[in-house]
């Protein structure tokens, strides 16, 4: 019996099928190439449209994969059906032992592809880390982040803990940057300022709403903080927006003496900033 | 190509053949543009700018009345080259009567830049009623604060000494007779500059306080109105929006047949036949389509088609070619983003550049010279300071390529 079924895989595996299957592949890849290629391309042209088109390439390539798998195993090994199942149990079995883990990520990605919980371009928050998704693989995701690193997460642990996702497939998102004051500025004027910083600002987007709100709160005396809160036109100026904004307010507050209300509080307005 | 030349089953199955290789060609960045016609073309690009198209017709020795026949400038009231927008000033003429009825009125005239929006306000001489007075004034400088917008308003009602406070402006204001105002270039209400926010502020306030007595006419650039509207929501004050588009292929014709017979000039006698022919069936359905129904564009394209005979001193005309516009495609982004604010504001000068941006003046005018000598923006000198603008000729293209792009919104 078994001498059968390996004479059978030796038939089955003739050079002339694996050059055959070798060419397959190498079409394959090619297509890919190809179709990366332009999708890039069409990116480049139309950047308005690039989240929706960097979703499509993930989706592209398994279905790509999937059909030349299965161009191979019916169309040219052809494989009689003792030796399909035998190598589908043995199969099972070593994937079911040696790669668990790898399996529950690539189940994850293709889970990940058909019903994402972001796409190719997002900013997203996950395990400590924020950046833009660069790349959606089978197992696992790649993000960028504000400091250029590229931080690898397996999908499966995406699929079992939350992230977080700042723009959802547009390429507007929200920008919060945080001002502390002294408490004894003028609020009003302060207020009406850092709107003003935010609509002046050239990387607001304007057709979304600007806010700015005013909290009070305690760091070794009362402070006032001012949550600005503006629509980036692009994920990718978020910081740009952030340091304009902040630049802008305190450039203005300068200018009105703003700052200077009372001596003792002259260090100025403190700044930080947060993504939402 | 005439009507009754035989066409081949395949022939649009050849065109649509050839457009989708050109298009795949595109994608992969390759030209299907030969180089020398391509060097060419570039050079027509910058021909648009206005100093250097005023040369070029020079050169081509083309006859003054039909370069006359053919200004972009806007058209005063009554002027016969005036075509269509007849529902636009049924409108108005309704929101008039209105007005004449005791019912406050407040309206935005809008429209892309160069579908004839100076022209059509200046026809409100002729809609407004004999009794009527009617102001006419354009905005040539941007208010920067309260004290600008208090001198802008003040120089409109014809104020010797601009006004102080608000409320003197007002009582200025409502003491005129009632009134039809009508402010022109609206775009430059629309300023992202620091400290701006509080002058467009008033001089809207000052509007809407005055308008149970004078019927105020606001004209605007679609994109400044757009951000007029997100900003301040100018919408809602005003009783009417009139949009105006750019030409339909009929009334570009008819716009064209217009001004060529308004100039006089006679294109050769075997020419026109020819012309009117390509006119028909060629040429203008291929203007059409290369300017976009914008009047100043297919006039330049019209007269860059025409050629003077030098043997027999008559007009011929040759086919028009597209402009390359691949210079768009090599900016960075922060020439983008100028070209996107420039588009907005209508005119930015270099101060204006250095607020707007945060950068040295330096920085801004060599910028700004750069985009110039790429032939995407034009010098306005018209006002004390010299303004940089989008070229006017084919600023909707750029407008559009901005749009794409996600600068322009």
């Amino acid at each position: 019996m078994e001498a059968d079924i390996i004479a059978q895989l030796t038939e089955l595996l003739s050079v002339s099928r694996i050059l055959l299957i070798a060419i397959v592949l190498l079409l394959t890849w090619l297509l890919l190439r190809i179709v990366h290629f332009a999708l890039q391309k069409s990116i480049y042209r139309f950047p308005r449209y690039r989240l929706q088109m960097g979703q499509v390439f993930p989706a592209i390539r398994l279905i790509t994969w999937f059909l030349c798998i299965v161009y191979i195993i019916f169309g040219i090994l052809q494989p009689p059906q003792a030796i399909v199942f035998a190598v589908l149990g043995s199969l099972g079995l070593a994937v079911g032992l040696a790669a668990q883990g790898g399996v529950r990520n690539l189940l994850a990605g293709i889970m990940m592809i058909f019903n994402p919980p972001f796409r190719v371009g997002d900013m997203v928050h996950f395990g400590g880390y924020y950046g833009e998704v660069t790349r959606l693989d089978l197992s696992v995701t790649m993000l960028r982040t504000l400091d250029d690193n590229m931080v690898m997460v397996p999908n499966s642990s995406i699929l079992e803990n939350a992230a977080a996702n700042a723009n959802s497939g547009e390429l507007s998102e929200m920008v919060v940057v945080n001002i502390d004051l002294p408490q004894t500025v003028d609020i009003h004027e302060a207020r009406l300022l850092a709107m003003e910083a935010a609509i002046a600002s050239p990387y607001t987007y304007l057709k979304k709403p600007v806010n700015v709100i005013v909290e009070s709160r305690y760091e070794l005396g009362f402070l006032l903080r001012l949550v600005i809160k503006a629509y980036v036109i692009d994920v990718r100026l978020e910081r740009a927006l952030s340091s304009d904004i902040t630049e802008r307010f305190i450039e203005a507050m300068y200018a009105r003496g703003l700052n200077t209300a009372h001596k003792e509080a002259s260090s100025g307005p403190k700044t930080s900033h947060n993504i939402n | 190509m005439n009507d009754s030349t035989p066409k081949s089953f395949f022939t649009p199955l050849t065109v649509a053949g050839t457009r989708l290789y050109r298009q795949v060609l595109k994608l992969f960045g390759i030209s299907t543009i030969e180089t020398t016609e391509s060097i060419k073309i570039l050079s027509d690009l910058c021909l648009a700018q206005t100093a250097r198209r005023t040369r070029y017709y020079e050169e081509k020795k083309l006859p003054g009345a039909l370069l006359q026949a053919f200004s972009v400038e806007p058209l005063a009231a009554g002027d016969a080259r005036f075509i269509g927008r007849e529902s636009e000033l049924e409108r108005l003429t309704a929101a008039f009567e209105m007005w004449r009825a005791g019912h406050n009125s407040m309206i935005a005239v809008t429209g892309p830049q160069g579908c004839g929006l100076s022209s059509f306000l200046r026809q409100l001489e002729g809609t407004a009623g004999a009794g009527d007075t009617l102001r006419y004034g354009k905005l040539t400088r941007r208010p920067y604060d309260i004290n600008d917008t208090l001198l802008i308003l003040s120089e409109f009602i014809g104020l010797e000494q601009a006004a102080v406070t608000t409320d003197e402006l007002l009582e200025h204001i409502n003491n005129l007779p009632p009134s039809v105002l009508v402010i022109d270039n609206g775009h430059f209400l629309s300023c992202r500059v620091m400290g701006a926010h509080a002058a467009i502020r008033v001089f809207g306030a000052v509007m809407v306080a005055t308008q149970q007595r004078h019927l105020w006419v606001l004209g605007c650039e679609e994109f400044a109105w757009r951000r007029l509207n997100y900003i301040y929501h100018a919408e809602r004050f005003f009783t009417d929006r009139i949009q105006l588009s750019m030409f339909n292929e009929q009334e570009l014709d008819e716009c064209l047949s217009l001004r060529q017979q308004v100039s006089g000039v006679v294109l050769n006698t075997e020419m026109e036949s020819k012309s009117r022919e390509m006119q028909d069936t060629l040429e203008l359905p291929t203007l059409y389509k290369l300017s976009s129904g914008k009047p100043d564009f297919a006039f330049f394209y019209y007269l860059g088609a025409l050629q003077v005979n030098p043997e027999n001193k008559q007009l011929d005309m040759s086919r028009s070619v597209a402009l390359d516009f691949g210079a768009l495609k090599s900016l960075i982004s922060e020439e983008l983003f100028t070209l996107a604010e420039v588009a907005i504001h209508g005119r930015l000068t270099i101060d204006d550049h250095c607020a707007l941006f945060r950068t040295s003046r330096e920085q801004s005018w060599l910028l700004l010279e750069r985009l110039y000598q790429q032939c995407l923006l034009d010098k306005d000198e018209t006002a004390d300071e010299l303004g940089y603008r989008l070229v006017p000729v084919y600023s909707e293209v750029i407008s559009r390529y901005l749009t794409n792009t996600n600068y322009l919104y």
